[in-house]
């Protein structure tokens, strides 16, 4: 069993140490290729340790399976989140087939999978005439049906299905694991759980795939275009992070809807690591490519600012008081949310500078 | 007198042969500054250049609700709920798809998309034409739990042949609707159906910034240049601002100003009230509807969210638009008149809350008057007022920017109001009317000479 401590202390995947030594785009570029390839390697390495953890919970449903299974989730989810910050340009993530709204859509209609409060018959597992077989083929073509929330697989499916609803202020969500042995359609579930599993999986293999050195891929059409347009890509993904979806979709909306719907994991109260992960992506890209230290941009005072507040945003959204749900909710929370909003899109602007300076324009 | 005559006519004819004016760098950004330079799958999406804090802020949660689904009321997310009682969609986004184009019509025979949608009049002897009695305003195919949706729409086709003189011939396909498993009745013999497909959302807060007067400028409701093209202003009732205004939105410039739009489209297509339309498009005869009646499903502040998103929705910058075929396609848009309808270029005036959208070089391609468009695309055989001042023959012409990125965005390349035509060329070809001229002018063109017109338009 992967305990909570152990969590912690993996933190962020990067693997390069900052160095200080000035580098070409060309290297910068290469080197965010191995980057992505190694976190979608461990985040596919994770991935295939929940499946196994699923496959062992359906088996044998138990306290003891299920908490395991909860662990593993949240272990997938660190190197997932951090991957986030890949997406935005088109890339084997989310290009036109891409897999990213099988993957990670939310927030999710729970009442489109499985039984909710007041609703005991909802969902595609409890509807056994409309669907007598859940099938791969079947719950990919449910998804995003008829509208974004309609959302039938993925890491949040997955979630909703291990914790159920949360409806306490004090923690996550509290579904018991008979709902995988005694309850209506308890099989129906497992197959369902058994099945989002392989897809994410394969989905995952997929993502590995595409940025492996020397084959016919993804990476080799990203590296062989012009520097400047690959470096546009690379950092339309950190602008529009940290900009848009993490600070503004993600923290913004709840914080002003203060909507429990509109927290990312709002089964397993996991959002205020989701948030720091998917921050941990953001400081991996800059990291690993070593940006600050092109020549254009070393050692300038933007460089310098980036890098202050790249260290005060890594604590500043470690404060962020748990629940988020919460945490949206009361003052002392609801402050250091919305300075890590306007710190976070500041950090945009100043990299949407960047990028100007390094002739690869990111429109912010 | 006589030759003064004859200089006129002539000066009126010289006006359907306009030489395009030379290539002007501004073209490349249609939306001025904001204009963006994603040309992926997220084109239509982003926020005008250089929007940031609060305005990015009201963006993302406009943003938020635009794409939220809409459930029935009462439930556990009461900031998203109010669904129905009947309606056509659940969210924005599920006709309006990444802020694109809905596709309108299967490929093959058979139910409607669901971003197109129906709607109704009823032709009276003495009262002119009304909202349908039993049905409503427009046809909403789903309800909510407990109450019927109105039934369904299916399409069949009828294959017309186009022959290009020089030996080219196109096929095209006109839809006929049949509307089936009706839950109230038929329809009746004097129904309007009025299909409207769901519209790109790009660059619309500019088209609300460019003054009245420079669209009132090309009226000519009865064609005194004599170019075969007249154009009329709609005026409609604002709910915003309660009075008559300028109609610029929708298919018939039926809306005056996007929160306008927005608020109407919630209203009529997910069953959402607000304060500008407080009631339910529920009929005497549908009661299980009116007793589902919800109240304030969107209040003003959020609503507002979503107008300031659409407001903000930038355009995405012109691809190849040096290429000496696109250009020799520019000229040609400009030979053949069609510039008569897709004015091609303003500058934004000064009355907006956001300064992005103020003082700005535009390239939107339409003159957001009416024309009529001939038989072929009526609404109806007769030819009665269906929206405000707009007739059954007449539609707005719709504007042009980002259409060469639909199927990067939205995966199909159907056109028109009710995404009959299946590409570019389709949709040309659909012109009558007012485009008659130009329509004929675009068959008498070579082969090449109308890839390259094409190629313009994909490049738009």
């Amino acid at each position: 069993m992967i305990s909570s401590k152990n969590l912690v202390l993996s933190l962020s995947l990067v693997l390069s140490a900052p160095s200080f030594a000035q580098t070409t785009l060309k290297e910068s570029i290469q080197s965010y290729s191995e980057h992505v390839h190694s976190s979608y390697a461990e985040t596919l390495r994770r991935g295939v340790l929940l499946q196994k953890a699923l496959y062992a919970f359906t088996e044998t449903p138990s306290l003891m399976t299920q908490t395991v299974a909860k662990e593993t989730w949240k272990y997938a989810r660190e190197a997932y989140g951090q991957t986030e910050v890949f997406r935005f340009y088109n890339g084997p993530i989310d290009r036109d087939g891409g897999p990213e709204g099988l993957l990670n859509s939310w927030p999710l209609d729970e009442a489109y999978i499985d039984y909710v409060k007041g609703a005991p018959n909802a969902g595609i597992i409890n509807n056994t005439s409309e669907f007598p077989e859940i099938t791969k083929e079947l719950l990919e073509s449910l998804n995003e049906l008829d509208g974004e929330k309609n959302i039938s697989t993925g890491y949040h499916a997955i979630e909703f299905l291990l914790w159920g609803q949360d409806f306490y202020t004090d923690g996550p969500g509290q579904r018991s694991y008979t709902d995988y042995v005694d309850a209506p359609n308890a099989a129906r579930r497992a197959v369902y759980l058994n099945t989002i599993a392989d897809m994410l999986v394969d989905h995952l293999a997929s993502l590995e795939e595409e940025w492996r050195v020397g084959e016919e891929n993804f990476r080799k059409d990203f590296e062989s275009q012009k520097d400047t347009v690959a470096l546009k890509n690379l950092l339309s993904g950190v602008i529009f992070m940290a900009g848009d979806e993490l600070s503004g979709e993600r923290m913004y909306v709840a914080y002003d809807t203060q909507g429990q719907e509109d927290e990312h994991s709002c089964f397993s109260d996991m959002t205020h690591m989701d948030i720091q992960w998917n921050y941990w992506g953001i400081e991996n890209v800059i990291k690993a490519t070593n940006l600050l230290n092109q020549p254009e941009v070393k050692g300038s005072a933007i460089a310098l600012r980036i890098e202050e507040r790249m260290t005060s945003l890594h604590s500043l959204l470690a404060t962020i008081p748990v629940p988020f749900d919460q945490a949206i909710a009361n003052d002392e929370g609801r402050a250091i949310i919305l300075n890590s909003v306007e710190e976070l899109e500041a950090l945009a602007r100043d990299l949407a500078t960047v990028s100007k300076m390094l002739k690869a324009p990111v429109d912010y | 007198m006589k030759s003064l005559l004859i200089l006129l006519l002539a000066l009126a004819t010289s006006a359907y042969a306009e030489v395009a004016p030379e290539l002007d760098a501004s073209e490349e950004f249609p939306g001025g500054t904001g204009t963006t330079s994603d040309l992926s799958v997220q084109a239509y999406s982003h926020p005008m250049s250089g929007t940031q804090s609060r305005e990015r802020r009201e963006f993302t949660l406009g943003n938020s609700f635009f794409n939220t689904v809409w459930v029935a009321s009462p439930s556990s997310t009461t900031v998203r709920d109010g669904l129905g009682p009947i309606y056509n969609a659940v969210s924005c986004s599920s006709c309006h798809f990444k802020d694109g184009r809905g596709r309108g019509l299967p490929e093959t025979e058979g139910k409607v998309d669901v971003s197109l949608l129906f709607r109704l009049r009823i032709k009276t002897l003495n009262e002119g034409i009304i909202p349908h009695p039993i049905y409503g305003g427009q046809f909403q195919p789903q309800g909510i739990m407990g109450v019927p949706g109105e039934g369904e729409v299916v399409v069949r086709y009828e294959t017309i042949r186009i022959q290009y003189p020089d030996g080219f011939f196109a096929e095209l396909l006109k839809p006929v609707y049949d509307f089936i498993k009706l839950n109230f009745g038929p329809l009746g013999e004097n129904t309007v159906r009025s299909p409207r497909v769901a519209p790109q959302m790009s660059g619309l807060g500019l088209l609300e910034t460019i003054s009245e007067q420079d669209i009132l400028r090309k009226e000519d409701p009865y064609d005194m240049d004599g170019d075969g093209i007249s154009g009329r202003a709609n005026y409609v009732y604002s709910a915003t601002h309660q009075s008559q205004k300028l109609g610029r939105f929708g298919w018939k410039a039926g809306k005056a100003t996007l929160n306008d739009q927005n608020a109407a489209a919630f209203n009529g297509d997910i069953g959402i009230t607000s304060s500008l339309h407080p009631d339910e498009d529920c009929t005497e005869t549908q009661t299980d509807c009116l007793k589902n009646h919800t109240e304030l499903d969107i209040d003003d502040a959020r609503l507002n969210n979503v107008t300031v998103y659409t407001q903000l929705l930038s355009v995405p910058v012109r691809r190849d638009f040096s290429k000496p075929e696109v250009q020799r396609g520019r000229s040609t848009f400009y030979k053949i008149n069609c510039i008569g309808c897709h004015t091609p270029s303003y500058t934004t005036g000064t009355n907006s809350n956001l300064e992005i959208l103020k003082n700005q070089k535009i390239y939107p391609y339409t003159d957001l008057l009416l024309h009529d468009m001939g038989d072929a695309l009526a609404d109806d055989k007769d030819e009665v007022t269906n929206e405000d001042l707009a007739t059954t023959r007449e539609w707005r012409t719709p504007p042009l920017w980002g259409l060469g990125l639909t199927q990067t965005v939205n995966g199909h390349t159907r056109y028109l109001h009710d995404g009959r035509a299946r590409n570019l060329e389709e949709a040309i070809l659909w012109h009558g009317g007012e485009a008659q001229k130009s329509k004929e002018a675009f068959l008498e063109l070579t082969n090449s000479e109308r890839s390259d017109l094409i190629m313009f338009l994909n490049s738009l």
